[in-house]
């Protein structure tokens, strides 16, 4: 188990413009870290950085105690399961598996050995004669992560890898990659853009906004206690409400024309609100007018069976505030006018830079 | 397109222009086929029935004859062949390696001066090959390459076209994650190449070997400028030698003619669908 | 935790960095040595008189004498440059005489390639399923064919006494029906004596065309695939006859491979060389009537032994080529 710790990391093409710039972040020996984040916003970088394919122009990568910076990619010890699989077409299973281990100039006999036992691990030892082209995405796949196991790496690298399967066969192999990271206990990097796969595989996830980390903790630390507007916004589906908040005069907050509602915090700090949050599963609904709430009316309603959600536009708000509601206690309909709080201690308070303030 | 209107009722002289026009094409293919006919009718006669009014038009008896002539006026005809298959064959496999290597480079790689090298490249397409016909004469006399298919062969080593073709299929068909994978697995750069580029890229290198092997084999004015002695003569030079001022032998002619024009033309019948779409390719895109 | 070793990478003979410039430099290395340098050289041999063979020491300062004695144009009375005189005079001086050959074949023989493979390309492509890939091959055949072959056996087909030519061209022209030749007016009744110089460019014309037709057929029937079908659709419902649909649609859309076509056209005509030579056995046909620029130039090389003269006729032609490709540019390039 090879903990990795990248210090002050800075990628540049052009030595002008920074993708990524003075990046730090340790990452524990067997933990599961999840690198997630918007198209473009270093995560894939990064990670392509930790392999050795991309250059590091700043910093230093180190496995464990060594650096490796100027390691080729193979001599790392990291393996990597691309997004587009990258098996190679003209090889069977068996040489796809064997081939970096063939490279390493590792002898045959220890090569097709270990080559059967990830084939069995995987249940993929009855197709080591097929070629890729006759596999099915799932099966590709595991062949893809086969193909990382067998040279049994330091580090595990994983490079939006579910993003190709539908939708029944990610939620499979998401728990497949969950138990084989329990059972290896290797250190393993995932990069994705999808909450929700970062919220149920990571240990603890990296949440990347322009070149830089926002934030980074366990799931439920990331969801309770977002440290930025970004990254409030960014985890839980779907996204929590941010209104703007003004006049905060007599313990309570102006929203928009909506509304006041007492101030959630102790002073002092409270005294630099500027938004609040609230997560569409944290809405209350009451009466219209209830003192402490905010005057909304109902304009869309979408069922999903286990629960409701809501789009409801309050006054002066130019982005429509998300509810969603479990349980049926009330139906509601386009036009009803409703007044909307947030379930105690759930709110969440930002500054005018974002940053939350607790 | 313009058939599709079928269902409607057509005008009475649609059908006759319809079968003008084709009856055009037809005598088109016709016209492009006569030589290639007559090629092989001539070879079977003897040159006093080719001189004859009017000239034979169907197959005669006299091609083993025909052939013998051709023997005791070229005995090198068949080393000749030879000669320029083999020169034919080493050219193609050096573009072949050569430009798969360059069209990987251009397609799969970064690097600084990526697209400045690959515009020089092309814009060496435009120079017109007469310009270097006298300078190629000199620098092979100065370098003692006259009479060596050296001078056939390294030159045209390396194709612009070739490495634009590579260039084209590896960037359309290759994704740029399996040089990566292969790098994960400790390949190093030229084994990538040779162990997973390569292996992938046989239909473009199927094109680029016709492509080349037809050019080199019908390469007459290179030949011509370099190939001063009868006994290192390609075909094409062996086959203008027969070309007299007067007397030419019309039946030994034909017969290395048709010869000459074989090995292409088997070639050619079960590749042509191939060799057109990958001459185009280029032309469509660019 | 502190990291305490550096890893030195084990050493390959090919790094990343190096790998694709190695991967790019066999081109670069060959261009340098058969195509930049003889160039370079052949700009500074154009400037000396040499006969190729003898040592470099041999040769003699020129400065623009060689283009000057190439372009002879001493002796020109360009007051009467109105004059059919005039001409003539121009045309018997081997470069002019050469260019115009050049221009000529060029012309006669390019013009009716794109003029015969546009419609052709369309009638192919919109009337042929099955037979279509047969016909094209057919086509496409003289393209790939040796030059050498095929063109010795246009020489016997376009003998005047025994030509297979002459006998179908008035086995057309004196075929009757009821005492009446539909095709007398069209197709000659007499053998015509191919051999005679005024000729001589017409055969090189034919052949040009016949081996060049079918690929420029294949170059437009690739650009025909590309252009959109609701476009066709979208003219048909607003009624637009196969005529307009040709003229509107199909026109406009081929123009970017038009220019492609021509260009090419243009630039392989400018330096054709192997049919005119084999067809007149080198000589460039009774008079010179068929020599074309680049045989004129090897003339000079080969059998003059003035390789200095040569380089000159090279670099006044490639000046002329560019000159006509930029031309070219500017009248058919389509403007974005």
């Amino acid at each position: 188990m090879t903990p990795l710790s990248l210090k002050k990391i800075g990628k540049s093409y052009d030595g002008r413009n920074y993708v990524i710039r003075d990046l730090n972040l340790e990452i524990r020996a067997g933990e599961f870290m999840v690198f997630v984040g918007p198209s473009g916003c270093g995560k894939t970088t990064l990670l392509r950085m930790i392999a050795g394919l991309e250059e590091i122009s700043e910093g230093e990568v180190a496995f464990g105690d060594s650096v490796v910076n100027e390691l080729d990619p193979g001599e790392r010890g990291a393996a990597m399961v691309f997004q587009s699989y990258a098996l190679y077409p003209h090889m069977t299973v068996a040489e796809n598996l064997g081939f970096g281990l063939k490279m390493s100039g590792v002898a045959k006999a220890e090569r097709e050995r270990a080559v059967n036992d990830v084939a069995k691990v995987l249940q993929i030892d009855h197709m080591l004669s097929s070629k890729p082209k006759s596999l099915s995405g799932g099966q590709r796949q595991r062949v893809a992560i086969g193909r990382a196991i067998v040279r049994n790496p330091k580090v595990f690298l994983f490079d939006e890898p579910l993003s190709n399967l539908d939708a029944a066969l990610r939620v499979q192999m998401r728990i497949e990659l969950a138990r084989l990271h329990k059972q290896l206990g290797t250190t393993m990097i995932y990069v994705t853009h999808d909450q929700v796969e970062a919220m149920t595989l990571g240990q603890r996830i990296a949440v990347f906004n322009r070149g830089r980390i926002e934030q980074v903790g366990t799931p439920l630390e990331l969801y309770e206690r977002p440290e930025n507007r970004f990254v409030a916004q960014f985890i839980g589906s779907p996204k929590m409400n941010v209104l703007a908040a003004s006049g905060n005069e007599a313990g309570r907050l102006k929203i928009h024309s909506a509304g006041t509602i007492p101030v959630p915090i102790a002073q002092p700090a409270s005294s630099a609100i500027a938004a609040i949050g609230i997560r569409p599963e944290d809405v209350v609904l009451h009466e219209a007018g209830t003192p402490d709430t905010l005057a909304a009316s109902v304009t869309m309603i979408e069922h999903l069976g286990d629960a409701t959600v809501l789009y409801l536009e309050i006054d002066g708000a130019d982005q429509p505030v998300t509810a969603k509601l479990h349980g049926s206690n009330k139906q509601y309909s386009p036009g009803d006018t409703v007044g909307l709080a947030c379930v105690d201690g759930k709110m969440h308070c930002f500054n005018a830079e974002g940053a939350a303030i607790r | 397109m313009y058939s599709s209107r079928k269902t409607k009722r057509r005008p009475a002289g649609a059908f006759t222009l319809k079968l003008i026009a084709y009856g055009i094409v037809f005598a088109g293919a016709v016209v492009m086929l006569l030589p290639f006919y007559f090629m092989f009718v001539f070879a079977t006669h003897a040159n006093a029935d080719i001189l004859s009014v009017p000239p034979p038009y169907w197959f005669g008896d006299h091609l083993l004859e025909n052939l013998k002539q051709l023997m005791a006026m070229r005995p090198n005809f068949w080393k000749s062949i030879g000669w320029s298959l083999s020169i034919a064959a080493a050219t193609t496999a050096l573009n072949l390696f050569f430009c798969a290597l360059a069209g990987y480079a251009f397609a799969m790689l970064d690097f600084r001066y990526r697209e400045t090298l690959f515009g020089l490249i092309l814009a060496t397409l435009l120079l017109p090959s007469f310009v270097s016909m006298i300078p190629t004469i000199l620098l092979m006399q100065q370098i003692g390459w006259i009479n060596s298919s050296k001078a056939l062969i390294i030159p045209g080593a390396c194709g612009a076209l070739g490495i634009f073709m590579m260039r084209q299929y590896i960037s359309s068909v290759l994704p740029r994650d399996l040089v990566d994978a292969a790098r994960m697995d400790a390949c190093g750069e030229f084994d990538i190449f040779l162990r997973v580029v390569l292996p992938l890229i046989g239909p473009a290198l199927g094109t680029l070997a016709l492509i080349t092997f037809i050019g080199s084999y019908n390469n007459f004015v290179g030949a011509l400028l370099v190939l001063r002695d009868q006994e290192v003569y390609t075909l094409p030079l062996v086959l203008r030698s027969l070309q007299g001022t007067n007397g030419v032998t019309w039946g030994a002619l034909s017969i290395g003619a048709a010869i000459a024009v074989l090995p292409l033309l088997a070639l050619f019948v079960v590749y042509s669908r191939r060799l057109i779409d990958g001459l185009t390719a280029g032309a469509v895109k660019g | 935790m502190q990291p305490t070793e550096r890893n030195r990478p084990r050493k390959r003979w090919l790094s990343k960095k190096w790998a694709p410039y190695v991967f790019v430099s066999p081109f670069f290395i060959l261009f340098a040595i058969f195509g930049l340098f003889p160039l370079l050289f052949s700009v500074y041999v154009s400037l000396f008189r040499w006969d190729g063979v003898s040592p470099l020491s041999q040769m003699k300062w020129e400065g623009f004498g060689n283009y000057l004695y190439v372009l002879e144009l001493e002796g020109l009375d360009f007051r009467t440059v109105f004059t059919q005189a005039f001409w003539q005079d121009v045309y018997s001086r081997d470069f002019w005489r050469s260019l115009y050959n050049t221009l000529w074949i060029g012309v006669v023989a390019g013009l009716p390639q794109h003029l015969i493979a546009i419609p052709l390309a369309v009638f192919i492509h919109t009337q042929f399923r099955r037979a279509r890939n047969g016909i094209l091959a057919i086509y496409f055949l003289p393209f790939i064919t040796q030059t050498v072959a095929i063109v010795l056996v246009f020489q016997a087909l376009f003998s005047a006494k025994f030509g297979v030519i002459n006998s179908l061209l008035t086995g057309i022209g004196q075929w009757e029906v009821a005492g009446f030749a539909p095709f007398s007016l069209m197709f000659p009744t007499e053998p015509v004596d191919w051999a005679r110089p005024q000729k001589t460019p017409w055969i090189v014309a034919f052949v040009v065309w016949w081996r060049y037709v079918g690929w420029n057929t294949v170059l437009y029937l690739a650009a025909l695939q590309t252009i959109p079908k609701d476009l066709y659709e979208a003219a048909r419902v607003d009624g637009a006859s196969p005529w307009r649909q040709f003229v509107h649609i199909t026109l406009p859309q081929l123009r970017p491979m038009i220019f492609f076509a021509v260009t090419l056209t243009l630039i392989g005509n400018l330096q054709l060389f192997e049919e005119p030579y084999v067809l007149t056995a080198g000589t460039g046909g009774i008079g010179q009537v068929a020599e074309t620029s680049a045989m004129y130039m090897l003339r000079v090389a080969m059998t003059d032994g003035d390789f200095g003269t040569a380089s000159a006729v090279a670099w006044l032609l490639f000046m002329f080529v560019a000159l006509l490709t930029w031309m070219n540019n500017r009248v058919l390039k389509p403007k974005d």
